[in-house]
């Protein structure tokens, strides 16, 4: 609290009492949407685009029948090269194909019918504390959507398996702001003026 | 005194959002406009004493901060920085209305509004409140930032886009106001 000085002492002690229980009109809720509406995106240069370019995180989508024809292709091409190179009696690293196609395909829950669903925020300072994400699927609740922190990828992830069908989400970023997902091009603004980022889970994962 | 570990973690996080909003994420911006619409709503609203036209000037001004945000000193506290732009816009508002003598006041022409000592604590308070609302906004402006804020001198003369020495004399004067305004000694 701050103290008087000497010369503010010569005043009513009542007068920083009063400057200090100054009640301010509170802001109204339409204030804050009415501002991001009236933003235009700025014009960035080559080289900041650039710079953009690579700071921001690559987030790949895909449908475990794309996923698995995908590898399939990679490991005879793998295959292919490595009987090129080695000559046609070159014995074949069997492990490298498997274990890139464990590490890469994700196994729909067929009971189920989820498909697997990852979610990924760049925070390259970690300045963020806790990062959850909040969508149509968990009812706007963070309770057991926390996302954990990757340190080598310094990005916070999350992974889900969800029923098919379109989404709504946002981060909660320190159990107090929300931000759309900067790596999902399509947002919708909710009746409250906020901007969800929407999500399409089905036999095509994909952001629309 | 304000916390001043606090207050220098806080504009190292401003810098960091400026930064992202300048590489072109313009919704990071929204972080900055959620930690300061409330202070800048309020002293716009202390300012025009109209929700509406509040609302609008307060957008007016954030929006002129993203326009001008390269323009900002990282490093340095956000807030008194918007509240200077924000200050603008209410002098060009009251300019265009042809009311600039409410920005510029003669100190003489401000009325007591007590001619008798108050008999309570709480009168005195009450009278303190009503003092201040009446107070012009320059110097009503000086005291908040100064004594509920806590600025140092430094920060409340960026706030209000004046030198040093006339921030101190603003405060001082402001004190000197209220304090005739409530009849006091």
């Amino acid at each position: 609290m701050h103290t008087p000085d000497k010369r503010e002492r010569e005043y009513p002690a009542g007068l920083y009492e009063a400057i200090r229980g100054y009640e301010d009109a509170k802001a109204p809720a339409e204030l804050l949407p009415g501002i991001l509406n009236g933003l235009k995106p700025r014009r960035l240069s080559l080289w900041q685009r650039l710079l953009r370019l690579m700071r921001e995180p690559v987030t790949v989508s895909f449908t475990p029948a794309r996923g698995i024809a995908t590898v399939a292709v990679l490991a005879v091409a793998l295959m292919s090269l490595q009987l090129v190179w080695y000559g046609a009696e070159a014995p074949v690293a069997e492990r490298t194909s498997v274990l890139l196609a464990e590490r890469a395909v994700a196994v729909p829950d067929a009971a189920h019918g989820t498909v697997p669903v990852r979610f990924v925020l760049a925070d390259e300072l970690r300045r963020n504390h806790s990062v959850a994400v909040i969508g149509s699927f968990n009812q706007w609740q963070d309770g057991g959507y926390s996302m954990r922190y990757d340190t080598a990828a310094k990005v916070w992830v999350l992974d889900l398996m969800l029923p098919r069908g379109e989404y709504e989400y946002v981060f909660l970023v320190d159990g107090r702001m929300t931000i759309p997902d900067p790596g999902i091009s399509l947002v919708r603004e909710d009746n409250f003026g906020s901007r969800n980022s929407v999500l399409y889970v089905g036999d095509e994962t994909r952001e629309i | 005194m304000r916390d001043t570990s606090n207050a220098i973690q806080g504009a190292s996080r401003d810098a960091e959002i400026v930064r992202d909003v300048l590489d072109g994420n313009v919704d990071a911006f929204s972080l900055l406009v959620l930690r300061y619409q409330q202070r800048a709503y309020a002293m716009v609203f202390r300012a025009v004493r109209s929700a509406s036209l509040a609302a609008d000037l307060t957008q007016d001004a954030f929006i002129q901060a993203y326009e001008k945000l390269e323009q900002f000193s990282p490093g340095r506290p956000f807030y008194p920085w918007l509240h200077a732009i924000a200050l603008n816009i209410v002098r060009d508002y009251y300019r265009k209305e042809g009311r600039q003598d409410i920005l510029h006041v003669d100190i003489d022409s401000v009325t007591t509004i007590a001619d008798e000592p108050p008999a309570e604590a709480r009168l005195d308070m009450d009278r303190a409140v009503a003092a201040l609302e009446q107070l012009p906004i320059l110097y009503r402006e000086a005291l908040i930032l100064r004594y509920r804020e806590e600025y140092e001198f430094t920060e409340v003369a960026r706030a209000l886009n004046i030198g040093l020495s006339a921030a101190k004399m603003r405060v001082k004067r402001g004190l000197e106001l209220l304090r005739d305004m409530i009849g006091g000694e």
